[in-house]
């Protein structure tokens, strides 16, 4: 009879663990001895950049911008990559950066950051013109989930916000439809943008089987599988091409 | 044995409360929201349903988690109340009614059963924003509110007078979270707001924004006396509708000279409320044009009608897209008894004369007799000219016609009501100019015959006559007294 309590109760506790697994907060943990993901990222070849043609309050945003939507170079290294391991729901702390949003000169910078859960979210307007700042969840063919979406109609005004909603989101603004950028709110301290070498890293990660997520936004998305030894450095390179 | 039992039951709460199938927690949320929502807004919340070709706003699709009308700051999911809200009072100009037939338990089951659509939503933190008390309307407010609409930018979107036809604020590829496009309001339209017209509201929405759509947030962009002072102006743009059958069209020595002469302010008007024509194909399911306002005045010689309504983007039909048009309807034989025509295009019993004009070719009149939507014919000759303008998001369009002796032309007989009814195309929604658009009811108009001279001439003598007899049996009455 009491195999049979011990048991009706282990499956009791059990069984909203099974059902919140895919909710489950970040754990912070101490990482001894962890490992870290670093790689580069590359294009096959060359891509033009597109220039996009304003229509709209040239005086501030120019006649035309380029989008920096492919910053390749004379190597094929690739920035603006983001490299997220987003499985990992343990490990160490997550840093206390904020994040930074700047309208300048009606472009959205940075093109690529990351954001954590739990940190903030500065928006600034650095043009004397107005814009407004929305970010939403990218949910695919065209359709997004509001996460914020803030007026900014003076210079230097900041709003400070709270990043809450976890996922990839695109920021854009209303009045001027060309400019965009992307923020990733991470759940965990693991997640980084590639710089001008296409070169990344992601340290102290507890050893482990992970999937790590590779996305950049006019190449699209790869999911690598990669497996993290105690004190090592994985190697995740990848080279994108252009459909 | 007891305690295993017990110990059972406490078991079968975390398997119902925390499994996928949420809705088993809840079966009378279900089982209302099943019955009577789910038929447009989906058995998965998923919006996918029959009636989403053939509504405008479509139905919500409460998967996304994205809600427009809140009191909560952006970024933060609506109160229970803000659900509750909609629920009970609908959503006016949408295909979402009032719902009263159900008890308060029920649409909090439903309320809750809408929530697990989108839970991560609604794990978050909810709070309304404090409205507080509002300022009193003032000649200065509604000015400082004014500026503010140009500082703001609201004027960007919304246009310098509300219509929603700024002028490089939106584009025609505005989306909103679930893909589908979407234009700035028209404040001068209050019946078309669909977070509510009252100055409150008005506040509201300017604070917290409509999530999902371009409408931004300002509760942390401008200080709360601004958004009162921009709620004040934008509600002091609403217009005032004058609904009622009848247009009084007077008499006058000469006739305003353009479509938006000034002179035209002053001239009686009614506002006819336009429905999309759902009787032929093409149909009209999602119209846009929710108003047209109509006056008249006539001389010795001639009778004009203006034509107003909003129209957020003009579209000449040079795009690709069908030119803007409206069309004037009146039945040719004359109006006896309370039978009129078949209300769209009339039949081959009853036919009816149309006058059309078009963006596309401003200074014609299309004039046609039409049987049915399948028997059009047009006329050799137009029996009216036509001026037309647009400003600030509004058409004005004037048909002029020549008034022949009553004896001649007994449809346009002075001092009868003479019904007409109106059909309006905008293009950018594919309104084709000929049965896909908003449509009218019957309404009349009547030229008020001119005023008789015995008007100005018994009255008088009566009133004169009426003051000597008084004063007569005044005096009488103190004779006999002192007697």
């Amino acid at each position: 009879m009491k195999k049979v309590f011990v048991s009706a109760l282990v499956v009791m506790l059990l069984l909203p663990v099974i059902a919140f697994a895919d909710t489950k907060p970040y754990e912070v943990v101490d990482v001894k001895d962890g490992g870290s993901i670093k790689g580069k990222i590359k294009s096959s070849g060359p891509v033009t950049d597109p220039v996009l043609e304003i229509k709209k309050d040239e005086s501030v945003c120019g006649k035309s911008i380029s989008k920096h939507e492919y910053l390749i170079s004379s190597a094929n290294e690739v920035k603006n990559v983001l490299v997220a391991v987003e499985d990992a729901d343990k490990g160490k702390a997550i840093p206390k950066t904020d994040t930074v949003i700047d309208n300048l000169k009606c472009e959205f910078l940075p093109i690529v950051a990351v954001a954590y859960v739990g940190g903030k979210y500065i928006i600034k307007n650095s043009d004397p013109i107005f814009h407004n700042t929305s970010l939403g969840i990218i949910l695919g063919e065209g359709k997004k989930r509001t996460v914020y979406n803030l007026a900014l109609p003076n210079k230097d005004q900041v709003i400070e916000k709270p990043v809450k909603v976890p996922g990839l989101q695109i920021v854009q603004c209303d009045a001027h439809a060309w400019m965009r950028s992307y923020v990733y709110a991470s759940k965990n301290p693991y997640a980084a943008v590639t710089n001008d070498k296409g070169d990344f890293e992601i340290k102290d990660l507890l050893p482990g089987k992970y999937k790590v997520k590779i996305w950049h936004e006019g190449f699209g998305e790869v999911i690598k599988d990669v497996e993290v030894k105690a004190g090592q450095a994985a190697a995740l390179d990848h080279t994108f091409s252009k459909k | 044995m007891r305690i295993l039992i017990a110990l059972l039951i406490a078991m079968s709460f975390p398997v119902y409360g925390f499994s996928a199938e949420k809705a088993a927690a809840n079966p009378e949320g279900k089982k209302v929201y099943d019955g009577w929502c789910a038929q447009c807004h989906g058995y998965k919340g998923d919006a996918d349903s029959f009636t989403k070709d053939v509504s405008l706003p479509q139905p919500r699709d409460f998967t996304f988690g994205t809600y427009k009308f809140r009191s909560t700051p952006s970024g933060d999911p609506p109160t229970d109340e803000d659900i509750t809200k909609i629920i009970r009072k609908g959503n006016p100009g949408t295909s979402m009614p009032p719902w009263t037939r159900f008890t308060d338990a029920e649409v909090k089951a439903v309320v809750e059963h809408v929530k697990s659509f989108a839970p991560d939503t609604f794990a978050m933190e909810r709070k309304p924003i404090n409205i507080g008390n509002p300022p009193k309307a003032s000649k200065e407010i509604i000015e400082q509110g004014k500026e503010q609409f140009k500082i703001a930018k609201c004027v960007d979107c919304h246009g310098k007078t509300g219509r929603g036809d700024g002028d490089k604020g939106w584009q025609d590829d505005f989306k909103t979270d679930w893909g589908y496009g979407i234009a700035p309001a028209d404040y001068t339209h209050g019946w078309e707001l669909r977070n509510g017209s009252t100055l409150e509201d008005i506040y509201r929405t300017i604070s917290v924004g409509l999530s999902g759509t371009p409408m931004t947030s300002y509760l942390d962009s401008l200080p709360d006396d601004k958004r009162w002072a921009l709620a004040h102006f934008i509600t002091s743009l609403q217009l005032t509708r004058k609904l009622g059958l009848a247009l009084k069209v007077g008499r006058v020595e000469s006739l305003p000279s353009k479509p938006n002469d000034p002179a035209w302010e002053k001239v009686d008007y009614l506002d006819l409320p336009m429905g999309g024509q759902l009787m032929f194909d093409k149909r009209e399911f999602t119209p846009v044009i929710t108003n047209v306002r109509v006056r008249g005045l006539y001389t010795s010689k001639e009778l004009v009608i203006l034509l107003q309504w909003t129209d957020k983007k003009p579209n000449d039909g040079s795009d690709g897209k069908p030119a803007d048009s409206v069309r004037i309807q009146f039945p040719v034989k004359k109006h006896e008894g309370s039978e009129l025509p078949y209300f769209f295009m009339g039949t081959s019993k009853a036919p009816v004369n149309m006058w059309q004009w078009k963006a596309s070719d401003k200074e014609k009149v299309f004039d046609m007799t039409a049987k049915g939507p399948d028997k059009v014919e047009p006329k050799d000759k137009a029996e009216a000219t036509v001026m037309a303008t647009y400003e600030d998001g509004l058409y004005s369009v004037v048909f002029k016609k020549e008034l022949k002796s009553a004896k001649d032309d007994p449809v346009f007989e002075i001092g009868k009501f003479i019904p007409f009814s109106i059909t309006a195309f905008d293009g950018r929604n594919g309104e084709d100019g000929l049965t896909k658009g908003a449509v009218s009811a019957w309404y009349y108009l009547m030229m008020e015959p001119p005023t008789p001279m015995q008007v100005y001439v018994f009255p008088p003598v009566v009133a004169l006559g009426v003051l000597i007899a008084g004063i007569g049996l005044h005096k009488s009455l103190r004779k006999n007294k002192k007697g």
